[in-house]
């Protein structure tokens, strides 16, 4: 549902998507006009000659489906790389005349011996498995007690003693010199599922609620180890790519669309200590990044992420451009376009929630204009064009 | 064994003793009575539980509206539904076609000021009108005509609470101002043994206690085992020991999953569990292991089977749930694990209690042996 419009907002997209239908549902659009000053745009999005909002949609393999009327197969999808190309090939065809770029990656899947041994995840490490089902990935929930918790707890700290050797699968050493000598770097750790949806998957979401209030100590000694195991993680693949801690790549990004759940009060002890440690050895100065995306109700816990000094966000639909730039004045906020206006193709809206953001922006600019969330499948090449319409008529600054 | 009448029966059961056959109760849609009545398997005023001769009779439920004097207001009304502003300052919007559980639009009580301005001062003094005294006299006599056990049935605080303040305030109040709802908690349960006295002594003793007390849901219970022990419990151990002080066992209905409380609950005073959703985590072979010392059990045969109208499904479950709790010397009331939907064919249902009643004597020489 979009939020925040006024009537003007919907009575010039009513006019836009208006002469998009004369025109065979095509939005009016000087195409290479819009992707020379969208380059501009990114160039510097908070300079003062910025020419107008950025646009950060770039569809997503996921809209294939939907855009070439082809069955969905997930699993396919996730698996075969041929076959994900094929579609993307196809897609970008059909993209090149409505938007005039070819948006998704078509590029041949990488040659299998040119891929790393894959590291074991932060979820190995509290052993709990990422298992397909219902056309997804899912992190499946560990332990249910606060006892079974502890005990857990205790194992994760005894793996941390010698973690290399847990983390690196068997044939990493014999690969290493092979694919080094190729010249194809190691993988390294810079995002990672945020500390709240990863210990409510693990641990249960009433489970964490409840061990917040009944027993903080555990719950700060799960906070303490799950930051320790994050850091360990991402210091033995800087090692493995031969970076020390003071010559590393910098930046991190988070995504936690389960920390809405906790208030704030319990996102500041269980949470915000993780993020701060993080942040604290991998973006260390004011320009590294520092990003989230939580694509859940988050007014609550802008206040921490003030505290944070996030300097990107992707957040939900429910929190205006206007909120987030009050509690982060120096982030670039990728959003705020309800993924459910795109994907269900509500063309009037989608228009008005960019004319409405780009109000928003146009004096402190600073805004990335995508969703708010993630871009789901159904999102259409057509509501993408109407966007960039909207953007060339009323979201020049 | 002799024969015993459905009062001795379920008297037998609540004091985990052996029964001649397994005592029966049940919950029925009133749209599966519609459509048992006509289909012909029912009279038109024919009540299921002669009928079916069920065991027990149920009545007495207080009338928990905080100002009966406020005449409801209905705030929108459309051709499904209305939504009205109640006397416990409560928009709920319900259906108008069929009955289900109303939606929490707004509430005057979202903290305790507002509890203690609005909502207590009412629950403070005896109100005759919150007490059915004609349908419990009616009932209790039926009963006792029939040799039926009769149960006085009806709400318990978190039952009380929620139509009130709504789950989310009050389940915040829980984590974020615990003494604000421990009071909720403790006039709710004064309020209902102050009321009860008077039922009591003015119409006369049930056999027994029901309590509802919805406190779980899927997978979960609304709380945590320390909350329900330092929120709940107090205002339960009070109910059930007023309840024990009558010479009356407890027996407590919740719905989802409620199996983390358990403990505390028997701790409160517990007699009898009733219910224990399937589909919301519940499983009796593995709540018997645990408790089956301590309570008597009613209900978790998955309606899930019964509406599959498969005898084979239907006989599975039940020797599935009961047949272990028997065998270990338990006590079981038949029951489904909810209440009966109008998928369940009326010769399922029937089949259902020709096929669990006898099982009750498998527990006589278990119980003997041991």
């Amino acid at each position: 549902m979009s939020i925040h419009l006024l009537p003007a907002h919907v009575q010039a997209a009513e006019d836009l998507v208006a002469e998009a239908a004369a025109h065979g549902g095509l939005a009016p659009l000087d195409i290479e006009a819009f992707w020379h000053d969208d380059d501009e745009a990114h160039r510097d999005i908070w300079a003062a000659d910025c020419p107008q909002m950025p646009l950060g949609v770039r569809m997503s393999a996921e809209c294939v489906f939907a855009e070439l009327d082809e069955a969905e197969d997930w699993h396919r999808h996730y698996h075969d790389g041929a076959y994900k190309q094929a579609l993307c090939r196809r897609y970008n065809d059909r993209a090149e005349p409505i938007v005039g770029r070819r948006l998704l990656d078509e590029s041949a899947p990488p040659d299998p011996s040119h891929i790393w041994p894959q590291p074991k995840q932060l979820y190995d490490i509290f052993e709990a498995k990422n298992i397909w089902n219902n056309e997804s990935y899912w992190l499946m929930q560990v332990v249910d007690t606060p006892r079974d918790l502890e005990a857990l707890l205790e194992r994760v700290e005894k793996r941390l003693d010698s973690l290399r050797d847990f983390l690196l699968p068997s044939e990493w050493h014999s690969e290493k010199k092979r694919l080094q000598e190729l010249g194809i770097p190691s993988p390294i750790y810079r995002a990672q599922r945020g500390p709240v949806t990863f210990a409510t998957s693990i641990f249960g979401v009433e489970n964490l609620i409840y061990l917040l209030i009944d027993q903080p100590d555990l719950a700060q000694r799960f906070s303490c180890v799950l930051r320790d195991a994050i850091l360990a993680r991402a210091r033995i693949l800087d090692e493995e790519r031969g970076w020390d801690a003071g010559a590393s790549a910098r930046g991190w990004y988070w995504l936690d669309d389960n920390c809405y759940l906790l208030n704030n009060e319990m996102y500041e002890v269980f949470a915000r200590p993780i993020l701060e440690a993080v942040f604290a050895t991998y973006s260390p100065e004011p320009g590294d990044r520092r990003g989230q995306h939580s694509d859940s109700d988050m007014a609550h816990q802008l206040p921490s992420l003030a505290k944070l000094g996030l300097n990107e966000v992707n957040l939900g639909p429910n929190i205006s451009v206007a909120e987030i730039r009050q509690a982060l004045p120096r982030a670039a906020i990728h959003g705020q376009l309800a993924p459910f206006t795109f994907s269900r193709n509500e063309e009037v809206n989608l228009v008005a929630e960019c004319i409405r953001d780009a109000e928003m922006a146009r004096t402190q600019r600073g805004v990335i204009f995508s969703t708010a969330g993630s871009i789901n499948n159904g999102s259409r090449l057509t509501g993408l064009r109407l966007i960039m319409a909207a953007i060339q008529r009323h979201g020049q600054y | 064994m002799q024969k015993m009448t459905a009062r001795e029966r379920v008297h037998s059961a609540l004091e985990r003793r052996p029964v001649d056959r397994l005592p029966v109760t049940e919950g029925f849609w009133a749209e599966t009575l519609t459509r048992w009545r006509t289909e012909g398997h029912l009279g038109p005023d024919e009540d299921p539980i002669d009928h079916f001769d069920l065991d027990m009779r149920r009545a007495g439920g207080l009338n928990c509206i905080a100002d009966l004097d406020f005449e409801p207001i209905v705030l929108e009304e459309t051709a499904e539904t209305i939504l009205r502003l109640d006397g416990n300052g409560a928009s709920l919007r319900r259906h108008k076609l069929y009955s289900t559980t109303p939606e929490h639009v707004d509430f005057t009580v979202k903290e305790r000021g507002a509890w203690e301005k609005a909502i207590k001062p009412h629950l403070l003094a005896i109100d005759r009108r919150r007490i059915p005294f004609e349908n419990y006299r009616e009932e209790r006599d039926k009963a006792a005509a029939q040799e039926r056990h009769f149960c006085w049935a009806g709400m318990a605080p978190f039952e009380q609470m929620h139509p009130m303040c709504g789950h989310e305030y009050m389940l915040m109040g829980m984590a974020l101002d615990p003494d604000w709802v421990r009071d909720m908690v403790n006039t709710y349960a004064e309020f209902t043994i102050r009321h009860l006295d008077l039922l009591f002594a003015e119409e006369g003793l049930p056999d027994s206690i029901w309590f509802y007390e919805d406190m779980g849901y899927k997978h979960s219970p609304f709380m945590s085992p320390t909350m329900y022990a330092e929120i709940m419990q107090p205002g339960h151990e009070k109910l059930f020991r007023y309840a024990h002080d009558l010479g009356r066992k407890v027996i407590v209905h919740s719905c989802g999953y409620v199996e983390p409380l358990l403990s505390g609950l028997v701790e409160a005073g517990m007699d009898c569990l009733q219910a224990m959703e399937v589909k919301a985590g519940m499983d009796l072979p593995r709540i018997w292991r645990n408790f089956g010392q301590h309570i008597a059990f009613c209900g978790n045969i998955d309606v899930r089977e019964l509406v599959s109208n498969d005898p084979e499904r239907m006989r599975a479950e039940v020797d599935r749930k009961i047949r272990p709790v028997l065998a270990g010397g338990g006590s079981y009331i038949l029951h489904s694990d909810h209440s009966i939907p109008p998928d369940v064919d009326y010769e399922t249902y029937a089949a259902f209690l020709a096929y669990g009643r006898p099982l009750g004597q498998l527990t006589w020489p278990t119980r003997r042996a041991s």
